[in-house]
């Protein structure tokens, strides 16, 4: 009985504290991103518009890293799911704020480039939790920002 | 080609990326849907137990009851002319009931009032129970209803769900889970819960032994008749824990006078308790 209140208290603590904080950092990431939205940032190779753009005076490799842990009451719902199958929602928005947060930390390296270009994008799980499930995830976003004159 | 940026939510669109989903109901649906395919799992798995018990050869029933050199070892073991009396009394019931199987009888000195029956042919009686009782009759229906568990054997049927019970929840959660864990105490517990359903067989099978040995069936409920009176006088959560698992008292006095009436027993004089 003991191990099925622990269980409980622990998926009721990830379940508050890990929207909590997910609502958190969803509000901060739009805010940001909305500052942000003038640094044109593309994944293609060559610059835009380069009659407008002028000399380019540096380039240089830029990125942006971040690591989200899976909460308990996240980690739960996956397990279900791996059983029946399906859309694991409850992991959709952890790398979705993984993704959105690394480029922001990449356009905030360099918010003074006139382009960022040749964007990347890269996941990995970098720790193993209990059951070999995934405990966290790393997303790493890496581009060239072009600096003019 | 103009450069357009564009963020996931702008003009209050729903992000592509993020299914609209309630997580808690998630949870609930997966774990309703989860529970509901264990139950119908551990039901038929259930259904073969019965079938395989029943069809199961008496020298292979004795190999898995040898399995467990059940014995229980307590300080408060009671061996007088008393646990002699008692052990006479049950091979004349175990006679009445044509149970080859070596049967024995503990008596322990506890205040707890109780018997129950070990897989492997042990029958643990506690003086408390004793004290409650007036006639002999009373006693021997409480021995006799023991003797229906091995006879049906119904350790077999509780052991053999217990094992489907946790193999399911191995198979599922993994052998060290929280929920594994959970159930593993249910099945190496000596004393055993049988179903409502498991505890009115041995009930009728009971009043048949009875009948058999005193020639009526008199006395046989004096036990639960006891638990309902003690009910009314309101002393009777000290009963709580035996009869988790047993027909309410009274349903059960009603069925057993019922059941003797049926199979045409008659009700005769009861003897007396050889005193302690």
């Amino acid at each position: 009985m003991a191990e099925l209140l622990i269980f409980l208290l622990l998926i009721s603590v990830g379940y508050f504290f890990g929207q909590r904080s997910e609502q958190k950092h969803y509000r901060s990431i739009r805010t940001r991103e909305q500052e942000l939205i003038g640094l044109v940032t593309h994944n293609g190779k060559h610059p835009l518009a380069i009659e407008q753009l002028g000399n380019v005076s540096e380039a240089k490799l830029v990125y942006g890293s971040v690591v989200i842990s899976v909460d308990y009451f996240k980690r739960v719902v996956a397990g279900l799911r791996m059983l029946a199958g399906g859309n694991l929602a409850t992991y959709e928005t952890l790398v979705d704020r993984g993704r959105r947060e690394a480029v922001l930390r990449l356009k905030e390296s360099c918010r003074d480039a006139a382009q960022i270009i040749n964007l990347r994008i890269e996941t990995s799980a970098i720790s193993k939790g209990n059951q070999n499930q995934v405990g966290s995830v790393e997303v790493l976003a890496y581009a060239t920002a072009i600096y003019t004159q | 080609m103009k450069y357009q940026p564009h963020l996931p939510e702008q003009d209050n669109r729903q992000n592509i990326n993020v299914s609209d989903d309630q997580p808690v109901k998630t949870l609930l649906t997966l774990l309703a849907g989860l529970l509901a395919v264990i139950g119908v799992g551990y039901w038929l798995l259930g259904l073969c137990v019965d079938f395989a018990v029943d069809h199961l050869p008496d020298d292979a029933e004795a190999l898995v009851a040898s399995q467990f050199s059940a014995s229980y070892a307590s300080s408060d073991l009671v061996e007088d002319e008393f646990a002699i009396y008692l052990q006479a009394m049950l091979a004349d019931l175990q006679q009445c009931a044509g149970v080859e199987y070596p049967l024995q009888l503990t008596l322990a000195d506890s205040d707890q009032v109780n018997a129950f029956a070990m897989p492997g042919g042990q029958i643990i009686v506690f003086t408390g129970l004793i004290d409650q009782l007036e006639s002999e009759n009373g006693l021997a229906f409480v021995l006799a209803h023991e003797i229906s568990h091995f006879q049906n054997r119904d350790h077999l049927r509780s052991l053999g769900r217990g094992v489907v019970l946790m193999g399911l929840s191995s198979l599922i959660t993994g052998a060290d889970s929280v929920f594994t864990q959970f159930i593993l105490p249910t099945i190496t517990l000596g004393e055993m819960r049988f179903s409502q359903s498991r505890e009115l067989a041995a009930d009728r099978n009971a009043l048949a032994i009875l009948n058999c040995r005193y020639g009526h069936v008199g006395g046989a409920s004096e036990f639960f008749n006891r638990l309902v009176s003690d009910a009314d006088n309101g002393t009777g959560s000290l009963w709580g824990h035996y009869f988790d698992s047993h027909p309410e008292a009274l349903d059960r006095v009603e069925r057993i006078e019922q059941q003797g009436y049926q199979a045409g027993f008659s009700v005769g004089a009861t003897t007396e308790l050889m005193a302690r």
